[in-house]
């Protein structure tokens, strides 16, 4: 028996029938009467059943009449006629109209009851899950086109700069003239950028199915790590860096690659959209473990993030700036493996001032 | 004797049609790059020159893109689109793409990316012909 009681709806204009249901059935599932079809109208606006059963012969209106009032409203739960004598018109009118999914015969025995209820669960079931499914798959549909629109246009982008780079090379005689030096050096820039946007998407691959590999973390080697990696960028553009740590839990621990992903894109991000006039650029980065929680603070003061665009820059392929190259990949990683690692991640920005992501885990 | 406004996101680009159209050694007064559309835009309501210009503009930018500069374009006064000659320069392969571009009676061309050399002198020869 399944753990969850299946709920059904029963309705007939005589109480006795109704308690004599509610008596039979009330242990094995989670049974509401009603006495007439407009009673039962209102229940079912306020609540949901997977089944209705339902007299024919009532005053007012017919089962099969309800059955038809409520099939636009109200059309997933499975419907089932209880009635006491059968012509064969009643049964048409209540398969074409009604779309009644069982017909029981009037006065009823448990089991048949019974059985018709597994059944009609069963089918509730299939043809739920079925439109689930649906559901999720035509989203599913969209997203990859949307997908498939920008990662082509983003992966060719890199490709035709390069091309046409190269056909200028190509044209130019003397291979020895400056501009040949220029283009060769925008071949290497266009070929980092598609090197970029393909490991993006292969950490946007691999949050997606990956599973999680929780390890102890150790900020002592991320912030090692992290200092490695961006050392040449802040030698090159004068970028102060500081990274603190502190933690007084050394069991803190959550899957390390991902939280090192996030760290990393934070960084990069905070290096990348600085303001060419600021003097003293600076990024500091503080990561806190308090006891069952991670706390990573990154800031810098740079260019900012205008406040209409806050609200997008977690969503795939948006991009709030033409200033500086960037494929709308990162931040959207940043915010699914967050996710992922059940924390939460908020920014404060200021244009021309410059901006703070913090992000909150807790040990897993 | 011809302008040029170039707007692309992409720096390298900027850079790649620049020297492209350096390349096909016809005559050109200005050549003006910008990385968003916004600014191009600001930028052809007050610039005044005696020589057609070409626009050059990519599709997809964030801010503002292709499509949304040329419907702002549009509205410009017919005096003002005169002095222009508007076409995509986009590495976009998507067929509505190249069907939205149509919509746009200012756009005369649609260009794929990789820009050469080759493909500007078709695209000045088509113009003149006209």
């Amino acid at each position: 028996m399944n753990s969850k009681k299946i709920k059904i709806l029963f309705i007939d204009d005589e109480v006795n029938n109704l308690h004599a249901f509610k008596a039979a059935f009330r242990f094995d599932y989670e049974i509401y009467t009603s006495s007439s079809a407009h009673e039962a109208e209102e229940w079912l606006d306020n609540n949901d059943a997977e089944l209705i059963l339902c007299d024919q012969r009532m005053p007012v209106k017919t089962g099969v009449e309800f059955f038809s009032s409520i099939i636009k409203k109200h059309p997933k739960p499975i419907r089932i006629l209880v009635t006491g004598y059968t012509d064969i018109e009643s049964v048409i009118k209540a398969i074409n109209l009604g779309h009644v999914f069982r017909y029981i015969n009037k006065p009823w025995n448990e089991a048949e009851i019974r059985s018709s209820i597994e059944e009609a669960y069963r089918y509730y079931t299939q043809s739920n899950q079925l439109e689930d499914k649906i559901n999720e798959l035509t989203l599913a549909y969209k997203e990859l086109d949307n997908f498939a629109y920008s990662v082509s246009h983003d992966l060719k982008g890199p490709l035709m700069s390069i091309m046409g780079a190269m056909n200028i090379v190509n044209q130019t005689e003397d291979k020895n003239e400056k501009h040949v030096l220029t283009m060769l050096d925008l071949i290497e820039k266009a070929s980092g950028q598609l090197s970029d946007f393909i490991e993006n998407m292969h950490i946007y691959y691999k949050n997606n199915r990956g599973h999680l590999r929780i390890e102890k973390v150790s900020l002592e080697e991320i912030r090692e790590e992290m200092l490695a990696l961006h050392k040449l960028k802040c030698l090159q553009e004068k970028i102060e860096i500081n990274f603190d740590i502190n933690s007084n839990s050394p069991l803190f621990s959550t899957d390390v690659t991902k939280l090192k992903v996030v760290i990393n894109n934070l960084i990069s991000n905070a290096l990348k959209y600085q303001r060419k006039e600021e003097i003293h650029k600076r990024v500091d980065i503080k990561i806190v473990i308090e006891g069952e929680y991670m706390e990573i603070l990154v800031k810098d003061n740079g260019m900012g993030i205008e406040e209409q665009y806050l609200k997008n820059i977690f969503n795939l392929f948006f991009r709030a700036t033409s200033e500086v190259g960037g494929s709308g990949f990162g931040l959207y990683n940043v915010k699914e493996i967050v996710s992922t690692l059940g924390g939460t991640i908020e920014v404060e920005s200021k244009i021309k001032e410059g901006s703070i992501f913090k992000v909150k885990l807790p040990s897993k | 004797m011809n302008n040029y406004i170039i707007i692309d996101d992409n720096k390298i680009d900027l850079l790649v049609a620049t020297k492209a159209i350096e390349m096909t050694r016809t005559p050109v007064s200005d050549i003006h790059q910008f990385l968003s559309a916004n600014q191009a835009l600001e930028f052809i309501l007050s610039y005044k020159s005696e020589y057609t210009t070409i626009v050059l503009i990519d599709i997809q930018m964030p801010i503002m893109n292709g499509f949304q500069f040329m419907e702002a374009f549009e509205t410009l006064s017919d005096d003002v689109k005169q002095n222009y000659i508007c076409a995509y320069l986009t590495s976009s392969s998507n067929d509505l793409d190249r069907i939205r571009a149509q919509k746009f009676p200012s756009i005369k061309q649609f260009i794929n990316k990789p820009f050469t050399s080759d493909t500007l002198l078709t695209l000045l020869k088509s113009i003149s012909s006209k």
